[in-house]
C-alpha cells in the first residue's frame, strides 16, 4: 500500500465548482465502478475498524506490509477514503515513532 | 505531532491534543491491550485532528454546490461522431443508456447525493455525513447499500464490469 503524505493535502482549499470541467470523470467512474464491483455483502463499519486499527497498523508496521492480513479491515480501508487517509497517518507516525 | 512543523497550526495542534487528552481519559477503559498504549493513543489523536481538518477544509463548501450537477446523469461513454454507427459504438450506447437507467432505477436521493459528493467531489465522509445529519458509520451503511444494489442490479442485468472499462477505455 503506497503511503502519501496524509497532511499536506489538508492545507489545500477545494477548487470552487465553477471552475471545474463539467461531466463526469472518467477516471472517477472506473473507480466507482471498480468499487461497486468489489463491494462485499459482510463489509465492516468505520467503528469496527476504527477498535482494530491501532493493532492492524502496529502489525502492517512490524511485517512491512498487509499481506493478506485481516482481509476485512484491506478491504474497508480500500472502500472508505477517511479511514484509509487515517491509517496511512497512523503508519506514518508509528514510522516516525520507531526511527 | 507533524502538525507543529507548520507555525500556522500550532494552536489547532494544541486544541488537538487536549482533545485528545480528554478523550483518552473518557475511553480509558474501552482499551484492551491489543496494541501498544501509545499507538491507541495516537489512533484516537489522528482521528480528532484529521476530523478537524477536514472541517476546516470544505466549511466553506455546501453539499447543495457540489451535487448541483449530477455527475452520474453523465457516464464517460463518449461516442465520437466522426465514427461510423458500427456495431460496436451501438452497443456502447445501449450500455451506457443501460448503466444510466439502473443508477437511476436502483439509488434513493440520499445515496445519489452521497455517491456523488464522496466518490465524485472528493468530500470526506465525515463532512457529507455532518451536512446529512447522520454519524459518518451510518453514511459509510449508506453508501455500502448503494453499491450493494447497483452491484446486484448490474449482475442481474448481465453487465460485466470488464465491458464497460473496455467501453471506457476505448471512448
Amino acid at each position: 500500500m503506497r503511503l502519501t503524505n496524509p497532511f499536506s493535502r489538508f492545507f489545500k482549499k477545494p477548487a470552487p465548482e465553477s471552475s471545474k470541467k463539467r461531466g463526469m470523470d472518467k477516471e472517477k467512474f472506473q473507480q466507482m465502478l471498480k468499487a461497486i464491483e468489489q463491494t462485499r455483502q459482510d463489509e465492516l463499519s468505520c467503528d469496527e475498524v476504527a477498535a482494530l486499527i491501532a493493532q492492524f497498523s502496529e502489525i502492517v508496521q512490524d511485517r512491512g506490509e498487509a499481506d493478506n492480513l485481516m482481509p476485512l479491515i484491506q478491504h474497508h480501508l480500500e472502500m472508505c477514503s477517511d479511514c484509509r487517509e487515517e491509517f496511512e497517518a497512523l503508519l506514518r507516525i508509528l514510522s516516525q515513532s520507531n526511527a | 505531532m507533524a502538525f507543529q512543523q507548520r507555525p500556522t497550526v500550532a494552536p489547532l495542534a494544541e486544541e488537538v491534543a487536549q482533545d485528545t487528552l480528554l478523550r483518552v481519559l473518557d475511553r480509558l477503559d474501552t482499551f484492551e491491550g491489543r496494541s501498544q498504549f501509545t499507538t491507541w493513543v495516537h489512533t484516537i489523536a489522528v482521528r480528532i485532528g484529521l476530523t478537524e481538518l477536514r472541517r476546516q477544509k470544505w466549511r466553506d463548501v455546501s453539499l447543495e454546490s457540489l451535487t448541483d450537477e449530477d455527475d452520474l446523469d453523465n457516464v464517460p461513454l463518449q461516442i465520437k461522431s466522426d465514427l461510423p454507427a458500427t456495431e460496436t459504438l451501438i452497443e456502447k450506447a445501449d450500455l451506457l443508456a443501460r448503466i444510466q437507467r439502473i443508477i437511476a432505477e436502483e439509488l434513493t436521493e440520499k445515496q445519489r447525493i452521497a455517491l456523488v459528493a464522496v466518490a465524485f467531489k472528493g468530500m470526506p465522509l465525515a463532512e457529507v455525513a455532518r451536512r446529512m445529519g447522520m454519524e459518518r458509520n451510518a453514511l459509510y451503511k449508506l453508501l455500502h447499500d448503494a453499491r450493494l444494489h447497483l452491484k446486484k442490479r448490474l449482475e442481474k442485468e448481465g453487465i460485466l464490469p470488464s465491458d464497460v472499462y473496455a467501453a471506457i477505455e476505448q471512448g
